[in-house]
């Protein structure tokens, strides 16, 4: 009789280990962020959002959820196509719900974890806040985050997959932010023909070879090399579109020095990414070049051969194991 | 039977002593006045600089909790940020437990530089509780909204909503209560030293960082005071 109270306490600890510390649920796998050892250190701080495989899986299935919207019609994908280094192909100015036009060209998402600021203006501080910002935007999703964790709570598949990710159902705005940064984190491109030929796996031909030197010396102090990005914010000479009239990084530091700056974007698969600059103006490449070429406060001067050198340069920034990665492209089941 | 019990005893006292041993709690109840009035109905009225005036909403943040003893500091807690909501009773009290005997306490009104810029956080902190900004990343370290006959808006409404971490625009603030006796202590926040200085009909509409908001949030700090028995 007197032995029978501690054989219930262990008996009560054995079943709570397997009711509750070894539940079907296991822990999710961690994945490591894969990218070339010559690289800097990711500026992204991962112990706060491990990746790991589930939270990937939920933060793709989010990428392309419409759900994320007011009327479930748009998602990030379409303005973030994966065929065209996530960017919105062919519209100068992103368009979003009920075709409400944006003012702003959606930016090609990749090597995301190197960024610490994000948007043209660098409006959002943090990867994972980002998101906010499409989300609550009018002419883009026009939704609530408020909204959108009710909206996936009521949701099954949804309450399953937060808990594969996080190890129960509940949804959270963390949760979802986080979700989504584990997924856009996961976009790397580091497979182009430069790199293959900074790794020795490739060999530039001779005009390749002189699109990188006058690439290295005219483009490289903004567009630094391996991101294609200094991350940022420049003034490239651009007159002010005013219809639009979009001062840029100095709307977010209320600073005068920063008017008509903008973010220095990646040039990492330019040739899927057009149209170019913030604002979308330019549809070609050959129309980027020929607005550094004629701008003299910029100093950089190209013959029209150096020109047709610098494209050939800029082509071999197509990564087509990023952009055709069926990891990132809508999740088929 | 007793034996049974004798092992009960062993395994369980250490526990029960140990979560005892020397700590003390604090519990601060939050009180929102205007012109020394309470929050009737939810609403806060009040006649300030000739103009009727009524707050619907106040939400803050507090955090940083650390306390002193003889002006040196004793403890810190660390239960992070609490959001506090004038509509939710529950929210305007907070129970913090520190090991050691103390007569100040400080906090800080608004939320640090290094948590407005490190990704998405859950709790009170979660951009599902409203209070951050999505064009213009940062939290809102205080939202203060209402009617003032003054206010040449529509339905009369101002709407405060006070934030920024980047200088020259901080908001974050220091509030210090001293002179404290006892473990359960009531703060009032008389709003009136905030409407006072401000006049509803130029100023009424708040919505990102700038020097009017580190002025209002200046303001707001100094509204913090030790309830007088």
């Amino acid at each position: 009789m007197s032995n029978k109270l501690p054989l219930a306490v262990i008996f009560m600890g054995i079943a709570y280990w397997f009711l509750v510390a070894a539940s079907p649920f296991s822990s999710p796998d961690p994945v490591p962020l894969k990218y070339p050892e010559s690289w800097p250190k990711p500026t992204y701080d991962f112990t706060k959002n491990p990746l790991t495989r589930q939270g990937i899986e939920l933060g793709r299935r989010l990428f392309y959820d419409p759900i994320l919207s007011k009327d479930s019609t748009v998602s990030c994908s379409n303005c973030h196509l994966s065929y065209t280094a996530f960017t919105h192909v062919d519209h100068a100015l992103s368009h979003g719900i009920h075709d409400r036009i944006g003012t702003r060209n959606s930016p090609a998402l990749m090597n995301l974890a190197w960024g610490s600021k994000f948007m043209w203006d660098g409006a959002a501080n943090h990867l994972d806040m980002q998101a906010l910002a499409p989300i609550s935007s009018p002419v883009e999703m026009d939704e609530t985050i408020e909204n959108v964790v009710q909206k996936l709570g009521r949701e099954s598949r949804y309450k399953a997959l937060f808990h594969h990710a996080f190890g129960d159902s509940t949804v959270t705005g963390e949760r979802l932010l986080k979700a989504l940064s584990q997924f856009e984190l996961n976009l790397i491109s580091a497979n182009s023909k430069y790199d293959q030929m900074k790794r020795g796996e490739a060999v530039f031909n001779e005009q390749e070879n002189k699109g990188y030197v006058l690439f290295q010396n005219n483009c490289a102090r903004c567009h630094a090399e391996p991101f294609f990005t200094n991350h940022g914010f420049e003034k490239n000479g651009l007159p002010i579109d005013t219809t639009l009239n979009d001062l840029g990084r100095m709307a977010i530091t209320q600073l005068s020095a920063d008017s008509l700056k903008f973010k220095v974007p990646t040039l990492r698969n330019i040739e899927f990414s057009h149209p170019y600059m913030h604002d979308g103006r330019f549809r070609k490449l050959r129309e980027v070049l020929n607005h550094y070429a004629q701008n003299k406060e910029l100093g950089i001067e190209l013959t029209a051969n150096e020109k047709v050198d610098l494209t050939a340069f800029l082509l071999t920034l197509t990564d087509k194991e990023f952009l055709f990665n069926a990891d990132f492209a809508f999740p088929k089941n | 039977m007793p034996k049974s019990l004798l092992y009960a005893w062993l395994i369980f006292t250490p526990f029960i002593l140990n979560a005892q041993k020397d700590m003390t709690g604090i519990t601060l109840h939050f009180n929102p006045i205007l012109n020394g009035k309470p929050i009737q109905d939810g609403i806060l009225t009040g006649h300030i600089n000739d103009d009727s005036i009524a707050i619907h909403t106040l939400r803050f943040y507090l955090g940083n909790f650390v306390f002193y003893k003889n002006g040196k500091e004793v403890g810190q807690d660390a239960s992070g940020y609490h959001l506090l909501d004038m509509e939710d009773a529950n929210t305007m009290t907070i129970s913090l437990l520190i090991a050691a005997d103390y007569d100040a306490i400080r906090f800080t009104l608004g939320t640090d530089s290094l948590t407005n810029a490190s990704g998405a956080m859950g709790g009170d902190l979660d951009p599902t509780k409203g209070m951050y900004w999505a064009w213009n990343s940062g939290y809102i370290n205080a939202k203060i909204e209402g009617y003032a006959k003054k206010c040449p808006t529509r339905n009369h409404q101002f709407e405060f909503h006070i934030g920024g971490y980047m200088p020259p625009f901080q908001t974050v603030q220091q509030v210090e209560l001293q002179g404290i006796a006892k473990q359960e202590i009531r703060v009032d926040m008389e709003l009136s030293a905030f409407f006072e200085q401000i006049d509803l009909g130029v100023t009424h509409g708040v919505m990102s960082p700038s020097a009017t908001a580190s002025e209002m949030a200046k303001l707001l700090a100094k509204t913090f005071r030790l309830h007088e028995q």
